[in-house]
C-alpha cells in the first residue's frame, strides 16, 4: 500500500505520444516564429499620469505587517503599481531592519488566486453593494438591539484603530462582548504575566542579555518579535561585542532557537516546568528569594547548576524566556525569576497595552452553545477550524466571517466577506514597545474585499473608510494644524513618531504559584509545534513557503512525525515509514522523519499542513490539529504510535547532514578564538603556498586591473540564525519559480540561495550549524571554462555573469560547480507556475530580472539588477564621481536579513564594510584548497560554551 | 566491360568542389544580410492609432523632445507621454479635430492610447535612456531624424553588435549635453569641430560603457 499524495507525487513523465506531439508543435512554432518579426507589443501610457510618477521606475512605500502581536516594519517595492518585493524598514524599532520568511512571502499571498473574491450570503455570491448592504443591515440590527447578542471575535492583531473602535463599541453597547483567539498568539504568556502581577502589558527586549535561558520557546522562529530577538542575539556574538551572550535552551524538539544554542537540553514537554522550577530553586542557593516548588531538585542536574551559577554571576543581564507551549504557571515563575535577576530593568521595557479587555474562545463557544449570541462577527482567522466546538455552536448564531479564503468558517457563515490583504487596506499596528506603524496600502483591493477596520466601522455606523478611521485614531496625538504634515512624515518613515507610549514597572513578587505542573510521566508525549515556514497554517497556501525547506529538518511540502533516533528505533520506525498516531481517541497516519536532537519519547507534530478546501497548496502534508486536545494545549501524554504498512516519500532538500570532517563550517569557542585569533588557518586542507604553485601559468585576471568596483560578499556565520528569510527574498527578487514536491524529490529545486545545515555531535550534545550558500562568483570559476557557448563569463567587476539567452543547457557548468549552486530549469517551471497561479505570479514578477526559459541554467549574480541600477544612478547623478557608495547596493538577501549576517559591497574600496570583513581574522573561503578564489567568503562561527559544561 | 556510371559523372566532384564554397558563402552572407535586424527590423514603420506627426511637432514646430518624453533623463524609459501632455495644447489648438478623438477620450476616461511599439528590445536586454542621454548620446544617434518622420520608423537595428560597436568606442557618437535633442547635429559644422576630450561641461571622466554580459542582460 502506498499512501502517497496522488496529485503531488504523480511523476511528470509524459507519454511517448505526448512527447512526440509536443516536439512536433515546438518545431512548427519555432519555424513560424523564425519567419515573422518580433512579437507585436503595445505601449499603453496613462491618460493622466500621477504627479512624480516615472513609468518603469520602482517606488518604495513604508508599511507594516503582523502575525499575532508581532509587528514587522516594511518598505515595499512597487513596480508600476504592482507590489513586487517586501523590503525591510530599517527605522522600525521592533523589527530592526529584518523581515521573517513569512513576511517575504506575503507579496505572493496578495496575488493568491485561491483568495476569496466575492462575498457570500448563505453560500451564494453577492455583489459588493449587496455585501456592504448586508453588513450595514446587520450593523443596524445590532445597534437597534443595543449590542445585545453580539460577539466580536478577533485575533491578536495589535491595531490601535481596531482597539479604539472596539472600545467605542463597548462604551456604546456595553452588552456586546469581545473575544480573542490566535493560534500565533500568546494566551498562555498573558495569563502567566497576569498571574505574576503584570497587567495588560508587553515586554520588548532592547539589548542582548549575557545569559539567555529559553524554556520551550522559539523567539528566533515562531514566537514574539523574532527579528528583535535575532538582532539582540547577533549583537552579542561578535568577539568584540561589549556584552557577549550565552544561550541555553531546554526544549522537547529542535526549534530554530535551540539549533543556535550554546547549551541545549532535550527534555519532554512535561519536564520543562520541572527544569525551570529546579533553576529557581537552585538560584535560591545563590542568594535569591524564589519559590521552591515541589519536586524541584536541582542537586543532580549539572546543566541547571551551571546555568544558575552563570545567571547569578551576570546579575541584571541574564534572563529566562518561556514559550507559549508551556502553561501560564511556568510563565509566572519565569517572570519571578527575571524580576529577581533584575532582567526587566536593564534589558528592556514593559509597555502598557491599549488593547481592550477580551474574553477567551472557550467563553465564546459556551455562549454560542447557550444561545446568548445572535450575531458572531469573526474579524480574522478561521475559528471553525481553530476553535474546537465553534462550528457546531455556530448554528445558533448568524456568523459574519471576514476571511481571506473560503475555508471552514466561510462555509458555515451567514455572510462571508473577503478580507483585504495588508497591502490593500489602511491600518495601523502597535509593537510590543509601544511604537506605532501605519499600515499603508500599495494597491487598491484586487477583489471585493474589506478590512477588519472597515467592517467594524460599518457595524458601528461610523465612517466606513479605513483611511479616515486610521487618521482619526492618530489625529489626537498632534496639534490640529500640524496633522497633515505629521501624517506625511509618518507615511514616509512608516513609524508614528509622536505616539504616546506608557511604560510600566511591573510589581512582580515571588510567591507560591497555584497549580504548577508536576513533573512528567514516563509515557510517550506529543508536542504540537508551529511550523517554521507556514506557522500555524495561515501561510500554508504559499508555494514559496511550502517549498522553502524547514531550516532544521530541511523538509519541504510536508510535515512529518518527528522522532528522536532512539525513540524511532524503539518503535521500529525509520525515515518515510508510515505510522499511526493515536491520541485522545483520534488517530492519524503520517510519515516519520528522524530528527536528531529531539527529546526521547516525544512525538513532534508540526501544525499547519494538510488543510483541505483552502487552496491548491494548503492540502499538502498532514493535518495534525485533529489530534490536539480539545482545550488547545500544546502537548499531551498518552500518545500511541504504531507502525503501519506503507511508506511516503518526503521531499527533503538536504539529505546529508555531516561535514565528514571537512572544514566547511569552521568554528571555535570564544576562548579558543582569544587564544588563537587565526584559528581558521589551521583548518586549511592545503597550505596557501601550495595552492599558489599551479600546474599552469597564473592567469592574468582582467578584473583585477584597476577597476574601481570589485563586488564581494561576506557572511558572518555568527550572526546567521538559519531563519531562511533570505531564501524567500531571493525567490521574490529574482523571479525564481517553485517546482513542486515531485521535482524537489528529484533534487530539482530552483532556489538560487540555500541554507546548508549540518548536524554535529559535540561530546553528546546535539548541535546545528547553518551556512547560507549561493553562487560565490569564483575568480577562477570552474563553471566558466566548461561552457561551450560562453553563456557564463566573468565581468571586469568580478561577477560570474549569466547570459541566459545564450545557454543551451549542457549543464556542464553545474557539474563543475563545487558549491552546487547552479540550478537548471528542467521543465518550463515558470510556465507551470503561470498555469497554477495565473495572473498572480505575473503580477509579482520583478521586471528588472529576466524570466528564464526551460533548458536554461540559472544562478545568483549578487542581484546584478540592483548593482546596475545603483551604478547608473551614480553615473547620472554623481557629477563625475562614478564610484558607488558603500551600502548603496543592498542585495535582496542582505535586505531581508535583520542581523547583518550578510554584507555585500565593493572590496576594492578598503573603507567598505565588506573589505573590512575580509580582513577579519575569522575570514575564510569554503573549499579554498581547489583554488577557485570565491568572492563570497565566511566569517567563522564562534560559540560561547560555559566552561563548566564544555567538558561533556 | 560495361560502365556502371556514365562518363559525365566524372565531373561531379569538380562541380561539387566548385559549388559548395559558392553556396556556402552565399548562405552565410545571405543569412548575415536577410536574417539580420538590419534587414528584418530597420525601417519598421507601423501605423499608429493616432496619426501623430513627429515631422510637424518636433520638426516644423520645434518642440523639444523632452517636452513630451520628459522622463528620458531620469529613468530607463523615455516614457510615451500621457494624453494630458497632448491636451496641454490641444485643449486650445484643433480642439475638435477628428484625428484627436482618441486623445480626448484617453484624457477623459483614463484609458490608454494603444500605441504600437517601434523600438522593441528583447525581454532579456535592459536598456536605460538616462545613462546614455546624460553621457552625451544624442536622440538622433539611435533614433535618426525623427524631425523628418511623418510616421516613426525604426532607424537602427538595435542588435547586440550595433550596441557593442558604440560601447567599444563611444567617442564618435558623443555630443555636447546642450545638443542632446538637436536634430541634424551630426552633419553640422559644429560636430566636425567638436572635441569631446576638451568639453568642460561634460561628465567625461570614467565613461566606461560596460562590455560584459550583465551590463545589459540581468
Amino acid at each position: 500500500m502506498t499512501t502517497e499524495n496522488e496529485t503531488l507525487n504523480k511523476p511528470d513523465i509524459p507519454s511517448r505520444r505526448t512527447f512526440l506531439s509536443a516536439m512536433g508543435a515546438t518545431v512548427a512554432s519555432l519555424n513560424t516564429a523564425a519567419c515573422i518579426r518580433k512579437p507585436y507589443e503595445k505601449i499603453l501610457p496613462f491618460g493622466q499620469r500621477p504627479e512624480d510618477r516615472v513609468p518603469g521606475r520602482p517606488e518604495y512605500y513604508a508599511t507594516a505587517a503582523s502575525v499575532g502581536a508581532s509587528v514587522v516594519g516594511l518598505r515595499v517595492r512597487s513596480n508600476d503599481g504592482r507590489p513586487t518585493f517586501i523590503g525591510s524598514n530599517k527605522q522600525h524599532p521592533t523589527s530592526k531592519g529584518g523581515t521573517p520568511a513569512w513576511a517575504q512571502a506575503t507579496v505572493l499571498e496578495l496575488y493568491d488566486p485561491d483568495r476569496s473574491r466575492t462575498a457570500l450570503m448563505d453560500g451564494a455570491s453577492v455583489d459588493p453593494a449587496g455585501a456592504a448592504g448586508a453588513i450595514r443591515a446587520m450593523g443596524k440590527a445590532i445597534r437597534d438591539a443595543a449590542g445585545r447578542g453580539l460577539a466580536i471575535l478577533t485575533d491578536e492583531t495589535p491595531s490601535p484603530t481596531l482597539f479604539r473602535l472596539m472600545k467605542t463599541l463597548k462604551e456604546q453597547f456595553p452588552e456586546a462582548q469581545q473575544f480573542r483567539h490566535d493560534e500565533m498568539g500568546e494566551a498562555n504568556g498573558q495569563a502567566g504575566a497576569a498571574m505574576a502581577g503584570i497587567p495588560n502589558a508587553s515586554f520588548s527586549l532592547n539589548e542582548t542579555p549575557a545569559v539567555i535561558a529559553i524554556f520551550d520557546a522559539d523567539p528566533m522562529g515562531t514566537e514574539g518579535d523574532t527579528c528583535a530577538f535575532d538582532h539582540a542575539f547577533a549583537s552579542g556574538r561578535d568577539p568584540d561585542a561589549p556584552r557577549k551572550n550565552r544561550l541555553y535552551v531546554v526544549e522537547p524538539y529542535v526549534s530554530l532557537t535551540g539549533s543556535n544554542a550554546d547549551h541545549r537540553k532535550a527534555v519532554k514537554p512535561s519536564e520543562v516546568p520541572a527544569v525551570l522550577a529546579a533553576l529557581a530553586s537552585e538560584l535560591n542557593s545563590h542568594g535569591y528569594e524564589l519559590p521552591k516548588l515541589a519536586g524541584a531538585d536541582a542537586a543532580s542536574d549539572k546543566f541547571v547548576k551551571a546555568l544558575a551559577k552563570d545567571m547569578a554571576k551576570n546579575q541584571g543581564v541574564s534572563m529566562v524566556m518561556v514559550g507559549e507551549r508551556q502553561p501560564p504557571q511556568v510563565h509566572a515563575l519565569a517572570h519571578m525569576v527575571n524580576a529577581a535577576l533584575g532582567a526587566y530593568t536593564k534589558l528592556g521595557a514593559w509597555t502598557q497595552s491599549d488593547a481592550p479587555e477580551f474574553q477567551t474562545a472557550d467563553e465564546l463557544v459556551a455562549g454560542m452553545k447557550a444561545g446568548t449570541f445572535k450575531y458572531v462577527v469573526s474579524l480574522s482567522g478561521n475559528p471553525a477550524h481553530s476553535i474546537p466546538g465553534f462550528a457546531d455552536a455556530a448554528e445558533k448564531a448568524q456568523v459574519l466571517h471576514l476571511g481571506s479564503y473560503l475555508d471552514e468558517t466561510a462555509r458555515i457563515a451567514k455572510l462571508h466577506v473577503p478580507k483585504s490583504h495588508y497591502l490593500e487596506a489602511w491600518g495601523d499596528l502597535v509593537g510590543r514597545d509601544g511604537s506605532v506603524a501605519i499600515q499603508q496600502p500599495l494597491i487598491a483591493p484586487l477583489h471585493e474585499s474589506k478590512s477588519a477596520i472597515e467592517v467594524l466601522a460599518t457595524i458601528l455606523g461610523s465612517k466606513e473608510s479605513g483611511y479616515e478611521q486610521v487618521r482619526d485614531t492618530h489625529r489626537s496625538h498632534v496639534a490640529s494644524g500640524d496633522f497633515e504634515k505629521s501624517w506625511q512624515v509618518w507615511l514616509h518613515d512608516g513609524v508614528v513618531q509622536s505616539h504616546p507610549v506608557q511604560r510600566v514597572e511591573p510589581a512582580i513578587q515571588a510567591a507560591q504559584i497555584e497549580g504548577y505542573p508536576k513533573a512528567g510521566s514516563s509515557d510517550l508525549e506529543a508536542a504540537f509545534i508551529r511550523d517554521l515556514t507556514v506557522l500555524d497554517g495561515r501561510f500554508a497556501n504559499s508555494p514559496w513557503l511550502q517549498e522553502l525547506p524547514d531550516p532544521v529538518t530541511k523538509l519541504s511540502w510536508d510535515n512529518a512525525l518527528l522522532l528522536s533516533p532512539d525513540t524511532a528505533e524503539k518503535l521500529g520506525l525509520k525515515n518515510e515509514d508510515m505510522a499511526t498516531v493515536t491520541l485522545n481517541g483520534a488517530s492519524l497516519d503520517l510519515p516519520v522523519w528522524i530528527q536528531p536532537g529531539t527529546a526521547d519519547d516525544v512525538a513532534v507534530l508540526p501544525l499547519g499542513y494538510g488543510r483541505e478546501g483552502v487552496g491548491q497548496y494548503a492540502s499538502s502534508g498532514f493535518d495534525v490539529s485533529g489530534l490536539r486536545p480539545v482545550d488547545g494545549t500544546w502537548s499531551a501524554s498518552g500518545v500511541q504510535i504504531k507502525k503501519t504498512p506503507g511508506s511516503y516519500r518526503l521531499a527533503c532538500q538536504q539529505l546529508e547532514s555531516d561535514q565528514y570532517g571537512r572544514p566547511i563550517v569552521r568554528e571555535a569557542s570564544q576562548t579558543d578564538f582569544t587564544a588563537d585569533e587565526n584559528f581558521v588557518a589551521k583548518f586549511e586542507v592545503m597550505k596557501p603556498e601550495h595552492i599558489d604553485s599551479l600546474l599552469w601559468e597564473e592567469p592574468v585576471l582582467p578584473w583585477a586591473k584597476g577597476e574601481q568596483h570589485q563586488w564581494a560578499v561576506s557572511i558572518d556565520l555568527n550572526k546567521c540564525s538559519g531563519c531562511s528569510a533570505c531564501v524567500v527574498a531571493c525567490q521574490a527578487e529574482n523571479n525564481i519559480p517553485w517546482v513542486g514536491k515531485s521535482e524537489v524529490l528529484k533534487g530539482r529545486e530552483m532556489h538560487w540561495m540555500k541554507i546548508d545545515r549540518y548536524f554535529k555531535d559535540n561530546n553528546g550534545q546535539f548541535e546545528v550549524k547553518y551556512q547560507p550558500m549561493g553562487c560565490a562568483q569564483c575568480e577562477t570559476a570552474p563553471c566558466e571554462n566548461v561552457c561551450p557557448v560562453g553563456a557564463s563569463a566573468h565581468s571586469p567587476e568580478g561577477l560570474n555573469d549569466m547570459a541566459y539567452n545564450r545557454c543551451i543547457g549542457t549543464r556542464y557548468c553545474a557539474n563543475n560547480c563545487p558549491y552546487k549552486v547552479r540550478r537548471f530549469n528542467f521543465f518550463h517551471y515558470t510556465v507551470r507556475n503561470d498555469g497554477e497561479y495565473g495572473m498572480g505570479i505575473t503580477m509579482q514578477r520583478n521586471p528588472d530580472v529576466t524570466v528564464r526559459y526551460r533548458g536554461v541554467m540559472e544562478k545568483c549574480t549578487y542581484c546584478v539588477q540592483r548593482i546596475q541600477r545603483a551604478k547608473i544612478y551614480q553615473k547620472v547623478n554623481g557629477g563625475g564621481d562614478t564610484k558607488v557608495k558603500d551600502g548603496a547596493i543592498v542585495t535582496a538577501c542582505e535586505e531581508a536579513c535583520g542581523t547583518g549576517a550578510m554584507v555585500f559591497g565593493n572590496m576594492a574600496d578598503p573603507e567598505s564594510r565588506v573589505a573590512k570583513m575580509k580582513n577579519n581574522p575569522r575570514n575564510y573561503a569554503v573549499l579554498a584548497e581547489i583554488n577557485i578564489r570565491p568572492r563570497t567568503t565566511y566569517l567563522a562561527k564562534l560559540t560561547n560554551p560555559n566552561p563548566e559544561l564544555a567538558e561533556g | 566491360m560495361s560502365h556502371t556510371f556514365p562518363r559525365w559523372t566524372n565531373k561531379i566532384p569538380t562541380i561539387v568542389a566548385l559549388a559548395v564554397p559558392v553556396i556556402g558563402v552565399g548562405v552565410v552572407f545571405g543569412m548575415l544580410y536577410w536574417f539580420s535586424p538590419y534587414f528584418t527590423d530597420v525601417g519598421y514603420m507601423p501605423t499608429q492609432p493616432v496619426p501623430y506627426s513627429h515631422k510637424l511637432h518636433a520638426g516644423k514646430l520645434g518642440i523639444d523632445c523632452r517636452y513630451c518624453h520628459n522622463t528620458v533623463e531620469k529613468a530607463a524609459y523615455a516614457a510615451v507621454p500621457p494624453a494630458e501632455t497632448c491636451m496641454n495644447c490641444h485643449a486650445y489648438v484643433k480642439k475638435n479635430s477628428e484625428k484627436l478623438a482618441l486623445v480626448r477620450q484617453s484624457y477623459e476616461t483614463g484609458e490608454s492610447i494603444p500605441w504600437i511599439k517601434v523600438h522593441q528590445l528583447p525581454d532579456y536586454s535592459y536598456f536605460a535612456h538616462d545613462v546614455h542621454v546624460t553621457a552625451g548620446v544624442g536622440c538622433e544617434t539611435c533614433h535618426g531624424r525623427i524631425d523628418q518622420m511623418e510616421k516613426v520608423a525604426l532607424h537602427s537595428p538595435l542588435s547586440m553588435g550595433w550596441c557593442l560597436r558604440c560601447h567599444h568606442n563611444p567617442e564618435p557618437n558623443l555630443r555636447p549635453i546642450s545638443e542632446i535633442t538637436t536634430m541634424g547635429w551630426e552633419d553640422s559644422p559644429e560636430a566636425a569641430e567638436y572635441d569631446w576630450a576638451s568639453d568642460p561641461h561634460r561628465i567625461r571622466n570614467n565613461l566606461q560603457p560596460p562590455q560584459n554580459c550583465s551590463g545589459c542582460h540581468r
